[in-house]
């Protein structure tokens, strides 16, 4: 089976063209199909960088991203439409991603309107099931961001990106802002919507404790470069590379 | 021996609005810190851990009250003038916030803004004070601390900058260091390292220690008892080692349960 993603020798570079910044420095990776890829390193390690560039959200220098086979640097019209919907993200900051002057009802039906995907009626009643489905209640559709906590906001998030019924999504440090606890419930509802839904996941974080609790394979990045990849077992059992060494030696030990 | 600080029945309410009763976010605290003591305080967000820690330092917005007694140093704290509860803030106790960049003057030099805590408590040499500014900066970590004290807040990373608070809080050799979420804003790499420096500096000195954070991991590394504090009370107290053995309040449980690794199941 091809793999839903396949990223080959990607470079992403910032400031003046020919300029010597890359945060991707030459990146191949494959997402298989329903897997959680973990993206970790450092802050400026590229990370994020490389997860925009995936979804054409900053234009590569060079290199090729597929998804589902076709090319996503040379996509245009319908097709970019079409891969706009498969393909959503969610942010660390909910405050700052959603609208605060939009209804959540407004903000989780935008996708549906925008990718024309049905009836005003049939739309809302879509968005109330996605509230319930994520943990709300279908009320909520008329209350404002500002009235939820940030793990309820989150979760609002994650029913804006379903809303068009995706199948890959790149979480980028969607939890990483969130208290323990509230970041342990809301890696819970991923989990489930990864089952439920037949999802596929690239999970950009920082902190290697929360990616052993969601993660298939990790890779680590460096220096705009994927310096190890390998199944999460694997990668906490024996650590191949110092990056990475240096991420697991930053867990807090728990003296259990 | 008594207790370096002592909370008795402490309260903190926010004024309710328009004749509405107020709310209470902090409902009768008791528990002690001594000499030496690492002590953490966990707590979810909104359990009153903030609160708790501003109210320590009569630092508690004016649409908040506090009632009931802190004896620090023997002296109720909620009952002193500002003038001399500014005194002992610094001197006996000290304190670190979460975010570096809001708690730095954006316009002064980082070696300048640590004279000015000596300054301010009686060093009337300039030139001293800033040689135990920048001798404290290398202490705390900074690299190149004689360079770096030089720069601008904005020109330093979110881990040198908390190591700049830390020497600003430890300049006078506090008797009790509160920190409130002390590396919740950095990078992993770099929280490891700044708990590894709060964990020497704290042994060293033999410094009291309360820190506040949402993560057990964070305290379990640091603090040999955890308090749990939830919807404004505590619901438990006990040797971080029980606490992460035997969690007997369902809050404590749950807690424990976030950050305990997957291979090794409750």
């Amino acid at each position: 089976m091809t793999p839903l993603l396949e990223i080959r020798d990607l470079v992403v570079a910032y400031g003046a063209r020919g300029g010597r910044a890359h945060a991707v420095d030459g990146v191949s990776l494959d997402v298989v199909r329903g897997e959680t890829l973990a993206l970790v390193g450092e802050s400026g390690s590229g990370k994020t960088s490389l997860g925009r560039a995936i979804l054409r959200l900053v234009e590569p220098a060079a290199g090729t991203v597929r998804f589902d086979g076709e090319d996503v640097r040379t996509m245009a019209g319908d097709a970019l439409r079409r891969f706009r919907r498969r393909a959503q993200v969610v942010f660390q900051d909910p405050k700052a991603s959603l609208d605060p002057r939009m209804r959540v009802g407004d903000i989780v039906r935008e996708g549906i309107d925008i990718h024309a995907l049905a009836s005003r009626p049939k739309a809302e009643l879509r968005v109330a099931h996605l509230l319930e489905e994520v943990g709300l209640a279908t009320a909520d559709a008329a209350r404002f961001p500002h009235e939820f906590s940030g793990g309820e906001r989150q979760r609002i998030a994650i029913a804006r990106a379903l809303a068009v019924e995706p199948e890959f999504l790149v979480l980028d440090e969607a939890v990483s802002a969130l208290d323990v606890l509230v970041r342990a419930q809301v890696l819970r509802l991923l989990a489930e919507l990864q089952a439920r839904r037949a999802l596929t996941y690239l999970f950009i974080a920082h902190d290697l404790a929360v990616v052993e609790r969601i993660a298939t394979r990790v890779a680590v990045m460096q220096e705009g470069r994927i310096v190890e990849c390998a199944a999460t077992a694997r990668l906490f059992a024996a650590p191949a590379s110092a990056a990475a060494q240096a991420l697991l030696a930053a867990i807090p030990k728990i003296p259990w | 021996m008594s207790a370096l600080l002592a909370v008795e029945e402490l309260h903190v309410e926010r004024a309710g609005g328009r004749g509405a009763a107020p709310v209470a976010i902090l409902r009768g605290l008791s528990f002690s810190v001594n000499a030496g003591d690492t002590v953490g305080l966990l707590g979810a967000s909104g359990s009153g851990k903030t609160s708790l820690a501003l109210a320590l330092l009569g630092l508690l917005p004016p649409a908040l009250s506090a009632r009931g007694r802190v004896l620090f140093d023997g002296h109720d704290l909620l009952a002193l003038s500002e003038g001399t509860r500014r005194t002992l803030r610094g001197r006996r106790l000290a304190m670190v916030f979460q975010e570096p960049l809001t708690a730095l003057n954006p316009r002064q030099r980082v070696g300048a803004q640590v004279a000015e805590v000596a300054r301010a408590h009686g060093e009337r040499d300039a030139r001293r004070a800033m040689r135990g500014a920048i001798d404290m900066l290398a202490r705390a970590g900074l690299a190149d601390a004689p360079e770096r004290g030089r720069r601008f807040p904005h020109e330093l990373s979110g881990g040198e900058r908390q190591r700049v608070l830390l020497a600003m809080a430890l300049l006078l050799d506090p008797a009790l260091l509160i920190a409130d979420e002390p590396t919740s804003a950095l990078d992993v790499t770099v929280q490891a390292q700044v708990l590894q420096l709060l964990r020497a500096q704290q042994r060293d000195r033999g410094m009291a220690l309360l820190l506040v954070s949402h993560d057990l991991g964070v305290i379990a590394t640091t603090c040999a008892r955890t308090i749990v504090l939830h919807e404004g009370r505590i619901v438990e107290d006990a040797a971080t080692q029980d606490l992460l053995v035997h969690p007997e309040h369902p809050q404590s449980r749950a807690l424990v349960d976030a950050v305990r690794p997957l291979a090794r199941p409750a």
